[in-house]
């Protein structure tokens, strides 16, 4: 009875380091071991996505949403404090714009028609250093919404606390992580979302940088985040080299275009080139070849053919020495039998 | 006989007690999938049927307050975020980067003042300039700078915030960070004092 209960008692214990165990693992695998930074970092995600969306890559990191009139819908995002201190963050929704390819959110909290829908559960959130915790974002699109898609930003915002004894001039810094808003009203079947590269070219910088430059035009209804990699083929030689990544993912808003840029290594040859440009934006993609041609710059070229020049002179004046030596020669031989 | 089963017992529960966190841990281990979470309630007109992502998250440095130094009316007084200590001072995490995402960090600013903020105690945003410096990247991300000299159209931090630096292509956990100099240049009108600014840095 006793070896019963001595092994029960073992057995009880094994179960409990083998619980503990895994969930320590877990613990530490999910915040960051090396936080970097003096004081760590801090940090948001979305957490609630549309089943529809469940492939869509960009859903799953932004709110995209396409809603008729009288919608509501609940979102939740998880706040998460890896400092190693207490903190205290602000939750907001913010008006934000794109433009020059930029998704940008405005300063502070600014409104705008899509803002006056949302409500934040949990304005301020104080959390212990290492926690997490969920707040709820909810969107009620009222009656009269206007058609279309609008634009914003939930921030989790964190302000230093300004010390009032600094000896000389400071910045209080303010920081805020965000989850973008890509919100579209309207009913029936959601507008598609489409775009077109309209041109590629390519050139070399002063720096002999090549870049490649495909210029995007959004031909949908929804804006979309570009992102590709553009590839060389049928260079000198019957080369080829790439993938390239884009250098900045492009925003664009319907009808908005901007250009999107690649930048090959230095050590790539000069000459002619097929480059096929392959974008995509959540599910949609587009693809696009064209040639293009990678030349020095044109003083270079100047300073090269003037090379002929000299050796046609030089051959001149050889020519000339040569005439003279023979006249001469012809000369003394007339003048040496008298 | 009552021996044994005890024993049997006891192994059955120790088997069943140290097999259920490893399947817990393996449902959290990718970014899949967890499980069919909302409920529609009778309120909602039109509720969506969602599920919870467990992708990691976008992280951004704690704030801090940093001393810029000291300069005269005329001059302009330079900076580093950090502070002078080595390493970067603001590093974006991106561990959504399972998705190849990308994120575009902001800067706008506040003018700086001292005092109770009359004309002659401030110096406008116009004046401050924002230069980003070297980003060093761990793991695989494509970070790109936009400097914002101060006193230009595209260095204007009081309007819209400026991009600073946008990454993309991220591949895996990957962050980047930089340590940017601050720049203040004082008007030769400024008085004397401790200036106190805001510098507002976003990343989405």
């Amino acid at each position: 009875m006793r070896r019963s209960i001595s092994f029960i008692m073992f057995a009880l214990a094994a179960g409990f380091l083998s619980i503990l165990s895994p969930v320590a693992s877990a613990a530490t695998s999910s915040s960051p071991s090396a936080a970097p930074g003096p004081q760590g970092t801090f940090g948001v995600r979305l957490v609630d996505v549309p089943v529809s969306e469940a492939g869509n890559p960009r859903a799953l990191r932004y709110i995209i949403d396409y809603l008729p009139t009288g919608a509501v819908i609940h979102r939740r995002i998880l706040v998460a404090n890896d400092e190693a201190r207490t903190a205290r963050f602000s939750v907001y929704a913010d008006a934000a714009y794109i433009s020059g390819g930029e998704f940008v959110g405005y300063a502070g909290a600014t409104r705008n028609e899509l803002t006056n829908w949302i409500s934040v559960q949990h304005p301020t959130l104080t959390l212990a250093a290492g926690a997490e915790v969920m707040d709820m974002i909810t969107i009620r699109v009222p009656p009269g919404a206007t058609r279309g898609e609008h634009y914003g930003v939930i921030w989790v915002q964190q302000s230093a606390k300004a010390r009032a004894r600094d000896a000389e001039s400071g910045v209080v810094e303010v920081s805020r992580v965000g989850v973008r808003l890509y919100v579209a009203v309207g009913r029936g079947g959601a507008p598609p979302t489409s775009f077109d590269i309209t041109s590629i070219t390519g050139h070399l910088t002063d720096a002999r940088q090549p870049v490649i430059v495909a210029h995007v035009n959004n031909t949908g209804g929804r804006a979309i985040d570009v992102n590709g990699s553009a590839r060389l083929t049928d260079g000198p030689g019957g080369t080829s080299s790439g993938p390239f990544p884009a250098q900045r993912i492009v925003t664009l808003a319907p009808g908005q275009s901007w250009n999107i840029t690649f930048a090959a290594p230095k050590s790539l040859p000069d000459g002619s080139w097929q480059v096929t440009v392959t974008l995509a934006s959540g599910l949609t993609k587009a693809t696009a070849t064209a040639p293009i041609q990678l030349t020095a710059n044109v003083a270079a070229q100047a300073a090269t053919s003037a090379t002929p020049w000299i050796w046609l002179a030089l051959g001149g004046l050889v020519a000339l020495v040569v005439a003279t030596g023979w006249y001469a020669r012809q000369h003394r031989r007339r003048q040496a039998p008298a | 006989m009552v021996k044994t089963a005890f024993s049997i017992l006891a192994v059955t529960a120790a088997a069943g007690i140290a097999l259920t966190p490893v399947a817990a841990s393996a449902a959290t281990a990718g970014p899949a999938v967890l499980a069919y979470s909302s409920s529609p309630s009778a309120s909602d007109p039109n509720t969506t049927v969602t599920f919870t992502v467990t992708v990691g998250a976008l992280s951004l440095t704690a704030p801090d307050t940093v001393n810029l130094g000291s300069g005269a009316p005329g001059t302009t007084i330079t900076g580093l975020l950090g502070g002078g200590a080595p390493g970067p001072s603001v590093v974006v995490t991106d561990d959504r980067a399972l998705l190849a995402a990308s994120w575009i960090a902001t800067a706008s600013a506040s003018s700086w003042t001292t005092g109770s903020g009359t004309p002659a105690e401030t110096i406008p945003v116009t004046d401050v300039g924002y230069s980003v410096g070297p980003i060093t990247t761990t793991g695989t991300i494509t970070a790109t700078a936009t400097n914002r000299p101060a006193g230009t159209a595209a260095g204007d931090l009081s309007g819209a915030p400026q991009a600073v630096v946008t990454g993309t292509a991220g591949v895996g956990d990957n962050t980047a960070g930089w340590d940017p100099a601050i720049s203040v240049a004082v008007p030769a009108f400024a008085v004397g004092g401790i200036y106190t600014g805001t510098l507002t840095q976003s990343v989405s």
